[in-house]
Protein backbone atom coordinates (compact mmCIF):
# COMPACT_ATOMS: atom_id res chain seq x y z
CA UNK A 1 0.00 0.00 0.00
CA UNK A 2 2.41 2.42 0.68
CA UNK A 3 5.04 1.60 -2.06
CA UNK A 4 1.58 2.44 -4.15
CA UNK A 5 0.96 5.91 -3.31
CA UNK A 6 4.65 6.23 -3.38
CA UNK A 7 4.73 5.36 -6.71
CA UNK A 8 1.43 7.54 -7.59
CA UNK A 9 3.69 10.66 -6.22
CA UNK A 10 6.49 9.94 -8.76
CA UNK A 11 4.00 9.64 -11.05
CA UNK A 12 2.76 13.41 -10.16
CA UNK A 13 6.53 14.22 -9.94
CA UNK A 14 7.06 13.16 -13.49
CA UNK A 15 3.79 14.45 -15.10
CA UNK A 16 4.68 18.17 -13.41
CA UNK A 17 8.34 18.10 -13.70
CA UNK A 18 8.17 19.56 -17.62
CA UNK A 19 5.67 21.85 -17.05
CA UNK A 20 7.58 23.63 -14.72
CA UNK A 21 9.99 23.32 -17.21
CA UNK A 22 7.94 24.50 -20.00
CA UNK A 23 6.57 27.67 -17.39
CA UNK A 24 10.38 28.89 -17.21
CA UNK A 25 10.73 28.91 -21.37
CA UNK A 26 7.28 30.28 -22.00
CA UNK A 27 8.74 33.51 -23.57
CA UNK A 28 12.16 32.98 -24.53
CA UNK A 29 13.98 35.85 -25.89
CA UNK A 30 13.95 35.57 -29.79
CA UNK A 31 17.30 36.79 -31.60
CA UNK A 32 17.66 38.80 -34.49
CA UNK A 33 21.23 40.07 -33.30
CA UNK A 34 23.76 38.08 -35.37
CA UNK A 35 26.38 38.75 -38.25
CA UNK A 36 24.90 36.33 -40.74
CA UNK A 37 21.46 38.28 -39.86
CA UNK A 38 22.83 41.37 -40.49
CA UNK A 39 24.95 40.64 -43.20
CA UNK A 40 21.33 39.62 -44.94
CA UNK A 41 19.72 42.46 -43.96
CA UNK A 42 22.45 44.75 -45.28
CA UNK A 43 22.31 43.24 -48.81
CA UNK A 44 18.27 42.90 -48.81
CA UNK A 45 18.30 46.63 -47.89
CA UNK A 46 21.10 47.36 -50.71
CA UNK A 47 19.25 45.62 -53.27
CA UNK A 48 15.79 46.63 -52.50
CA UNK A 49 17.20 50.29 -53.82
CA UNK A 50 18.03 48.88 -56.71
CA UNK A 51 14.39 47.18 -57.36
CA UNK A 52 12.84 50.31 -56.11
CA UNK A 53 12.64 52.11 -59.80
CA UNK A 54 11.01 48.70 -61.22
CA UNK A 55 8.70 48.65 -57.99
CA UNK A 56 7.84 52.32 -58.77
CA UNK A 57 7.67 51.72 -62.77
CA UNK A 58 4.98 49.06 -61.91
CA UNK A 59 7.50 46.19 -63.76
CA UNK A 60 7.47 44.71 -60.21
CA UNK A 61 5.04 44.52 -57.54
CA UNK A 62 4.69 42.84 -54.03
CA UNK A 63 3.00 39.31 -54.30
CA UNK A 64 0.71 38.07 -51.38
CA UNK A 65 3.82 36.79 -49.61
CA UNK A 66 5.32 39.86 -49.33
CA UNK A 67 7.93 38.95 -51.93
CA UNK A 68 9.05 40.69 -54.94
CA UNK A 69 7.64 39.71 -58.32
CA UNK A 70 7.86 40.39 -61.48
CA UNK A 71 4.62 41.96 -62.71
CA UNK A 72 5.31 43.70 -66.52
CA UNK A 73 8.13 42.88 -67.64
CA UNK A 74 7.28 44.95 -70.80
CA UNK A 75 7.57 48.18 -69.11
CA UNK A 76 11.58 47.56 -68.30
CA UNK A 77 13.92 48.19 -71.13
CA UNK A 78 14.92 44.95 -73.22
CA UNK A 79 19.01 45.09 -72.01
CA UNK A 80 17.98 45.67 -68.16
CA UNK A 81 15.42 42.25 -68.37
CA UNK A 82 17.99 39.83 -67.39
CA UNK A 83 19.46 41.73 -64.64
CA UNK A 84 15.99 42.83 -63.16
CA UNK A 85 15.40 39.00 -63.18
CA UNK A 86 18.58 38.23 -61.50
CA UNK A 87 18.22 40.42 -59.10
CA UNK A 88 14.93 39.38 -57.72
CA UNK A 89 16.57 35.86 -57.80
CA UNK A 90 18.88 37.21 -55.55
CA UNK A 91 16.71 39.07 -53.18
CA UNK A 92 14.24 35.93 -52.88
CA UNK A 93 17.94 33.62 -52.22
CA UNK A 94 18.79 36.41 -49.45
CA UNK A 95 15.36 36.05 -48.10
CA UNK A 96 15.45 33.10 -47.73
CA UNK A 97 18.92 32.59 -46.07
CA UNK A 98 17.76 35.58 -43.16
CA UNK A 99 15.03 33.13 -42.03
CA UNK A 100 17.44 30.33 -42.30
CA UNK A 101 20.24 32.53 -40.22
CA UNK A 102 17.58 33.79 -37.82
CA UNK A 103 16.24 30.33 -37.23
CA UNK A 104 20.16 29.58 -36.41
CA UNK A 105 21.09 32.41 -34.24
CA UNK A 106 17.82 31.32 -31.87
CA UNK A 107 19.58 27.90 -31.53
CA UNK A 108 16.68 26.49 -33.23
CA UNK A 109 16.89 25.30 -36.90
CA UNK A 110 13.79 23.87 -36.57
CA UNK A 111 11.73 27.63 -36.41
CA UNK A 112 12.86 28.25 -40.21
CA UNK A 113 9.65 27.75 -41.40
CA UNK A 114 7.62 29.20 -38.81
CA UNK A 115 9.85 32.70 -39.30
CA UNK A 116 9.13 32.52 -43.21
CA UNK A 117 5.53 32.30 -42.27
CA UNK A 118 5.79 34.79 -39.73
CA UNK A 119 7.38 37.31 -41.94
CA UNK A 120 4.98 36.42 -44.90
CA UNK A 121 1.92 36.86 -42.36
CA UNK A 122 3.40 40.26 -40.94
CA UNK A 123 4.53 41.81 -44.20
CA UNK A 124 0.79 41.22 -45.83
CA UNK A 125 -0.58 43.76 -42.88
CA UNK A 126 2.35 46.41 -43.83
CA UNK A 127 2.45 45.84 -47.45
CA UNK A 128 -0.21 49.00 -47.96
CA UNK A 129 2.15 51.27 -46.38
CA UNK A 130 4.47 51.09 -49.35
CA UNK A 131 4.37 54.02 -51.52
CA UNK A 132 1.04 54.81 -53.15
CA UNK A 133 1.36 53.48 -56.75
CA UNK A 134 3.19 50.40 -56.33
CA UNK A 135 1.47 46.81 -56.90
CA UNK A 136 0.04 45.08 -54.67
CA UNK A 137 -1.23 41.59 -55.83
CA UNK A 138 -3.50 39.15 -54.04
CA UNK A 139 -3.99 35.67 -52.79
CA UNK A 140 -6.19 35.12 -55.95
CA UNK A 141 -3.77 36.16 -58.10
CA UNK A 142 -5.53 39.83 -58.86
CA UNK A 143 -3.41 43.29 -58.77
CA UNK A 144 -4.22 46.52 -57.03
CA UNK A 145 -2.06 49.44 -56.36
CA UNK A 146 -1.13 50.85 -52.75
CA UNK A 147 -3.13 54.18 -51.53
CA UNK A 148 0.35 54.61 -49.95
CA UNK A 149 -1.44 53.92 -46.31
CA UNK B 1 15.13 -1.37 -1.46
CA UNK B 2 12.21 -1.70 -3.62
CA UNK B 3 11.19 1.58 -2.69
CA UNK B 4 14.06 3.00 -3.58
CA UNK B 5 14.45 1.24 -6.79
CA UNK B 6 10.92 2.33 -7.94
CA UNK B 7 11.56 5.81 -6.77
CA UNK B 8 14.80 5.91 -8.95
CA UNK B 9 13.21 4.89 -11.56
CA UNK B 10 10.61 7.56 -11.39
CA UNK B 11 12.88 10.14 -11.15
CA UNK B 12 15.08 8.99 -13.96
CA UNK B 13 11.57 8.68 -15.95
CA UNK B 14 10.77 12.72 -15.44
CA UNK B 15 14.18 13.53 -15.71
CA UNK B 16 14.11 11.89 -19.44
CA UNK B 17 10.51 13.67 -20.30
CA UNK B 18 11.46 17.19 -18.88
CA UNK B 19 14.78 16.91 -20.87
CA UNK B 20 12.54 16.52 -24.10
CA UNK B 21 10.18 19.28 -23.41
CA UNK B 22 13.31 21.14 -23.11
CA UNK B 23 14.45 20.73 -26.64
CA UNK B 24 10.78 21.08 -27.86
CA UNK B 25 10.53 24.99 -27.02
CA UNK B 26 7.60 25.94 -28.73
CA UNK B 27 8.13 28.92 -31.36
CA UNK B 28 7.82 32.46 -29.64
CA UNK B 29 5.31 34.05 -32.17
CA UNK B 30 4.70 37.09 -30.42
CA UNK B 31 8.50 37.81 -29.89
CA UNK B 32 9.18 37.03 -33.35
CA UNK B 33 6.29 38.87 -34.72
CA UNK B 34 7.88 41.91 -32.87
CA UNK B 35 11.30 41.29 -34.53
CA UNK B 36 9.88 40.36 -38.13
CA UNK B 37 8.08 44.10 -37.91
CA UNK B 38 11.21 45.54 -37.05
CA UNK B 39 13.29 44.02 -39.62
CA UNK B 40 10.50 44.33 -42.79
CA UNK B 41 10.47 47.99 -41.60
CA UNK B 42 14.09 48.53 -42.22
CA UNK B 43 14.35 46.87 -45.50
CA UNK B 44 11.24 48.25 -46.96
CA UNK B 45 11.96 51.41 -45.40
CA UNK B 46 8.06 51.19 -43.55
CA UNK B 47 9.08 53.70 -40.73
CA UNK B 48 8.11 57.09 -42.23
CA UNK B 49 4.53 55.64 -43.65
CA UNK B 50 3.83 53.53 -40.18
CA UNK B 51 3.48 56.70 -38.77
CA UNK B 52 1.35 58.69 -41.64
CA UNK B 53 -0.69 55.58 -41.26
CA UNK B 54 -1.49 55.50 -37.40
CA UNK B 55 -2.57 59.65 -37.66
CA UNK B 56 -6.06 58.56 -38.75
CA UNK B 57 -7.10 56.84 -35.84
CA UNK B 58 -6.46 59.76 -33.86
CA UNK B 59 -10.23 60.57 -34.94
CA UNK B 60 -11.49 57.55 -32.92
CA UNK B 61 -11.80 58.81 -28.99
CA UNK B 62 -9.48 57.11 -26.57
CA UNK B 63 -8.02 53.75 -27.45
CA UNK B 64 -5.15 55.35 -29.40
CA UNK B 65 -2.98 54.27 -26.69
CA UNK B 66 -3.67 50.75 -27.02
CA UNK B 67 -0.87 49.55 -29.52
CA UNK B 68 2.47 49.66 -28.82
CA UNK B 69 4.64 51.10 -31.75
Amino acid sequence: MNRHWLRILALALALAAPVAVEAQTAQPDFKVNAPAVNALRDALKLRFQQLKPYLESGALGVGAEGNVVLRDPAVVPLNQRQGVKRLLAEQERDGKALFREIARANGHPEWEEDIARTFSERMKKRRDKLPAGWWLQDADGSWRQSSGG
Amino acid sequence: MSRFLSLATALTGALLVSACVTINIYFPAAAAEKAADKLLDDIWELKGDVNVQTAPNVSAPASTTGEAK
